[in-house]
């Protein structure tokens, strides 16, 4: 692969690259540093980076791998980083048609570290639970279960959860529901 | 029979939170993912491709 066409394929990348880094750690700045280190060390790699093997997955396990190395190097962080989530995630005013983005980024703020990778790597980063076990270094059936405990306690901190017995509330319903032009 | 669909409507009530979260987790994730790529990012690149060899070590 050329230089050109590496640089070309990285920048395609950033963008989910960013909405992990961001959702991780809750903060644009610090994600942002972590976007970078991960460019530059995929640079710096690039020669031991397999063409045919998944490009995402390698950059996702390069940014987690950054983003344990600065959490552990700031112990102090940790609490920060497991903690409520500073409303400070860029939401541009004209994104108001997701009206609960603060309630996402605080409800993941407060999930386990581990539980919270999990979750944004199967859940929204369309990696499968094998792509998951590998980029975290754990078996496959405990990403299940991170996933699954995330999805859960997700769903009690969004309050998705309460009519789950009886059928969904109208809320809940509004969620699953693509928007459409009517209703 | 009572037994079972109670099970199945349980189940069914997991199924939808299960569902909702993703959902609301994947709009937020993506209006993210949707945001312009900062400037400085493709400027390193830019850098970076010029410099062509730039291994460290």
């Amino acid at each position: 692969m050329s230089d050109h066409q590496f640089r070309n394929d990285l920048i395609g990348f950033i963008p989910p690259l960013r909405a992990f880094a961001i959702s991780l750690t809750g903060k644009v700045d610090r994600a942002d540093d972590l976007v970078q280190e991960t460019l530059l060390k995929a640079w710096a790699n690039r020669e031991s980076f397999e063409p045919g093997t998944k490009l995402k997955a390698w950059l996702f396990t390069i940014l987690r791998n950054e983003f344990y190395t600065v959490f552990r190097k700031r112990k102090r962080e940790v609490e920060d980083a497991d903690g409520i989530i500073a409303a400070n995630v860029g939401v541009h005013p004209e994104q108001d048609g997701h009206m609960d983005l603060t309630d996402m980024q605080q409800a993941l703020g407060q999930l386990p570290v581990d539980q919270r990778e999990a979750l944004l790597l199967v859940s929204a980063s369309d990696m499968s639970y094998e792509e998951a076990a590998v980029i975290c270094g754990v078996a496959v059936g405990t990403i299940k279960s991170r996933v699954n405990r995330a999805r859960a306690r997700l769903g009690e901190l969004l309050h998705l959860n309460e009519a789950s017995e009886f059928g969904p509330e109208p809320e809940v319903k509004a969620a699953l529901m693509p928007k459409t032009g009517h209703g | 029979m009572n037994d079972t669909s109670g099970k199945k409507n349980k189940a069914s009530g997991h199924q939808v939170v299960k569902e909702a979260v993703s959902s609301k987790l994947k709009a937020y994730y993506d209006d993210i993912a949707r945001q312009e790529v900062p400037q400085r990012f493709l400027d390193l690149l830019a850098d970076l491709d010029k410099a062509g060899g730039g291994k460290p070590e």
